[in-house]
C-alpha cells in the first residue's frame, strides 16, 4: 500500500522542515515513517508523525543527530578508502605504475620543461577529479529535478566534493601562506631550479592523487548510479 | 522494568543475530521483529537503531542494497562475511555473560 499524494506531501513537508536535505537519510526516514504509518491503526499521518514517529526518533534533535553521525561515518569511510587506494600504490605490483609515472614525468620534464609537466600533472591529477565530481553532482541534480524528487543532493557526493578539493586547498595554503611567510617565493623558485627532482616528485604525487580520486569516484559512483 | 539501558549495550548483537537469521532486513522491520519476539517487552527506538546500523555498515559488518517498494526506496541491510563471523562471536559472548550474570543473581543455581 502506498501513501496517497496528500500523505506523501505531508511527509515530505515534515522531513524538509526537520532539514533532512540529502538523499540517503531522506529516503531511509521516509520509508521508515511511511511503513510504520501504513502498518499502524492511526488514520491521520500528521498525528502518527507527532505521536509515534517523532518521539521514537528522539524528536527533531534525535533525527538530526542520526544524520550527523551518519555524516561522520561516511566521511571516515571515504577517507579510509582513499588512504587504502593511495598507500596501496606503493605495494606490489602497483609500485610499477608509480615508477612508470615517475619516469614519464621525468622524461616529460626534460622534453617539455618543468612548467609544462607541473601544469599537465596538476590538470590530470587534481583538476580532472573535480570535473568528474561536478559531472556527478550535476547529473544527480538534473535526475532529481526531472523525477521531481524532494532532494537535489546526496551526502556521498558532498563528501566526495570535499575530498577532491582538499589537495588544491592545501596547495593554496602552501603557496599563499607557508611558502611566502616561512621560505619566501624567490627562495622557493631558486630551490626548485636547483633541485628539479622535487618538481618531478611533486608532479608524480599529483598523478597519484588523481589516480586515487578517480578510482575512489569510480567505486562510489557505482553506488550512486544504482540508486538513480 | 525499563530495559532500555540494558538493551542499548546489546543492540549491535541483537541486530547481527536477527540478520543472521534473516537474509536481509530494513530498519522498521528490525524494530518490529524485536517487539514481536519479546512480545513487546523490548522496544528498540529508531534513535538507537539507525546509528547502530550505520556504524556496523561502516565497520564492514553489514552491506546495504536499495529496492523500490510501494513507490519508495527501501534500504535493506544484510550481513557480510565478516558480519556473519562477528554475529556468532558476539552472540556467544553475550550468552556467556548472561550465564555468569544468572549465576551471580542466583548463586544457588550456580553452585548446583
Amino acid at each position: 500500500m502506498s501513501l496517497t499524494t496528500a500523505q506523501h506531501d505531508i511527509l515530505v513537508k515534515y522531513l524538509k522542515a526537520v532539514e533532512i536535505k540529502h538523499q540517503e537519510p531522506f529516503e531511509e526516514f521516509y520509508d521508515h515513517i511511511a511503513t510504520g504509518f501504513e502498518k499502524s491503526h492511526v488514520l491521520d499521518l500528521s498525528t502518527y508523525i507527532r505521536d509515534v514517529a517523532q518521539p521514537a526518533f528522539g524528536g527533531t534533535k534525535g533525527m538530526l543527530k542520526i544524520v550527523n553521525e551518519q555524516n561522520i561515518i561516511r566521511k571516515n569511510m571515504i577517507w579510509k578508502r582513499a588512504k587504502e587506494i593511495f598507500f596501496g600504490l606503493f605495494g606490489w605490483p602497483a609500485i610499477g605504475f608509480v615508477m612508470v609515472s615517475f619516469m614519464l614525468i621525468q622524461f616529460g620534464a626534460q622534453q617539455f620543461g618543468d612548467r609544462f609537466i607541473v601544469l599537465f600533472s596538476f590538470g590530470i591529477g587534481l583538476v580532472l577529479p573535480i570535473f568528474v565530481v561536478f559531472y556527478g553532482l550535476i547529473r544527480f541534480y538534473l535526475h532529481c529535478k526531472r523525477q521531481k524528487l524532494p532532494y537535489t543532493s546526496n551526502n556521498l557526493n558532498s563528501w566526495l566534493l570535499t575530498a577532491v578539493n582538499l589537495p588544491i586547498a592545501l596547495l593554496n595554503v602552501g603557496g599563499s601562506l607557508v611558502i611566502p611567510i616561512f621560505i619566501g617565493r624567490d627562495n622557493f623558485k631558486i630551490f626548485l631550479n636547483a633541485y628539479p627532482i622535487v618538481t618531478v616528485c611533486l608532479s608524480t604525487l599529483f598523478l597519484l592523487f588523481g589516480f586515487t580520486y578517480l578510482k575512489l569516484l569510480k567505486e562510489r559512483f557505482i553506488f550512486k548510479l544504482e540508486l538513480s | 522494568m525499563s530495559s532500555s539501558k540494558l538493551l542499548k549495550g546489546s543492540l549491535a548483537t541483537i541486530v547481527l543475530k536477527l540478520l543472521e537469521e534473516n537474509e536481509k532486513m530494513y530498519g522498521y522491520e528490525i524494530t518490529q521483529r524485536v517487539k514481536e519476539i519479546t512480545a513487546g517487552e523490548f522496544k528498540i527506538t529508531e534513535g538507537a537503531l539507525y546509528p547502530t546500523l550505520h556504524k556496523l555498515e561502516a565497520e564492514g559488518m553489514l552491506s546495504t542494497e536499495t529496492q523500490k517498494v510501494d513507490n519508495r526506496i527501501r534500504k535493506y541491510y544484510s550481513l557480510t562475511k565478516e558480519g556473519n563471523a562477528e554475529a556468532q562471536t558476539k552472540v556467544a559472548e553475550l550468552e556467556e555473560f548472561l550465564l555468569n550474570l544468572h549465576k551471580l543473581l542466583n548463586p544457588k543455581l550456580g553452585m548446583g
